[in-house]
């Protein structure tokens, strides 16, 4: 797994990431980004997308999908403990990856089918098969 | 009821299967997005072994529940699983092994 993962992550590094959970397939990256730990999520019709969003690889229907659960533009890059963010990864203006800040600064992806990683920063699963970080959005957690 | 001849796997028609079925997984185990899935070379091949993968599918579906409902759909032209059910990939696999056993095809 490791092996696999530098190898399409180039920029992990033994330090920067660990294993944070077992294989499934029974979510991926956009629901384990949103706290949902029992569908797939993707605008592909036999996947979850949410009711009135256009079903496409698309980064405004991403946002548009991340809107439906509070999620918005967000100011600044400094980790607020009242505000929940989410990374979204493209390529070419296609939408391939979604990650989630932690309390604490690291951030949490579910790599496709298999494990989901805590990594030290959004850009850290950058730079090879997910493309670039194009667009951070958060929402306010429940006081 | 039997399993139709169409839909009746050889030997080496399981091999070709699992060794696709093995190359796929293998080469979308980092992949969230279920377009580049299906997409995949290996993936349409498996599509391309036609009806006699039917059962292998199903079988490979009842170990594990990877997203073959795409080649299910594409072989069979049929789709068990309602809109609502789209994304609960546990029920979607549940509906594709019914949808199977119904037909005596595993």
């Amino acid at each position: 797994m490791h092996e696999a993962a530098r190898a399409a992550l180039p920029r992990l590094t033994a330090d920067n990431y660990r294993i944070s959970s077992p294989a499934t397939w029974e979510h991926n990256c956009v629901a384990w980004a949103l706290g949902v730990t029992d569908v797939w999520w993707w605008p592909l019709p036999g996947r979850y997308w949410p009711p009135g969003v256009p079903r496409e690889e698309t980064i405004e229907a991403f946002v548009a999908a991340f809107a439906t659960l509070g999620y918005g533009p967000v100011a600044g890059h400094d980790p607020d403990p009242d505000i929940e963010r989410i990374a979204l990864y493209a390529q070419a203006g296609v939408p391939l990856h979604v990650a989630r800040e932690l309390p604490g600064g690291w951030w949490t992806s579910k790599l496709g089918p298999s494990v989901d990683i805590e990594h030290a920063t959004a850009e850290a699963v950058g730079g090879g098969d997910y493309g670039e970080v194009v667009v951070i959005l958060g929402r306010r957690l429940p006081g | 009821m039997t399993a139709p001849a169409s839909m009746t796997a050889s030997p080496t028609l399981a091999a070709r299967f699992e060794a696709l079925a093995a190359e796929w997984k293998a080469a979308v185990a980092l992949t969230s997005s279920s377009s580049a899935m299906v997409a995949h070379p290996a993936y349409q091949a498996v599509i391309a072994l036609g009806p006699p993968a039917v059962p292998l599918l199903l079988r490979e579906l009842e170990r594990e529940p990877a997203h073959w409902f795409e080649a299910l759909k594409a072989i069979t032209g049929e789709d068990p699983v309602p809109p609502a059910d789209w994304g609960h990939v546990r029920v979607m696999a549940a509906a594709w092994l019914a949808w199977g056993r119904t037909r005596r095809l595993i």
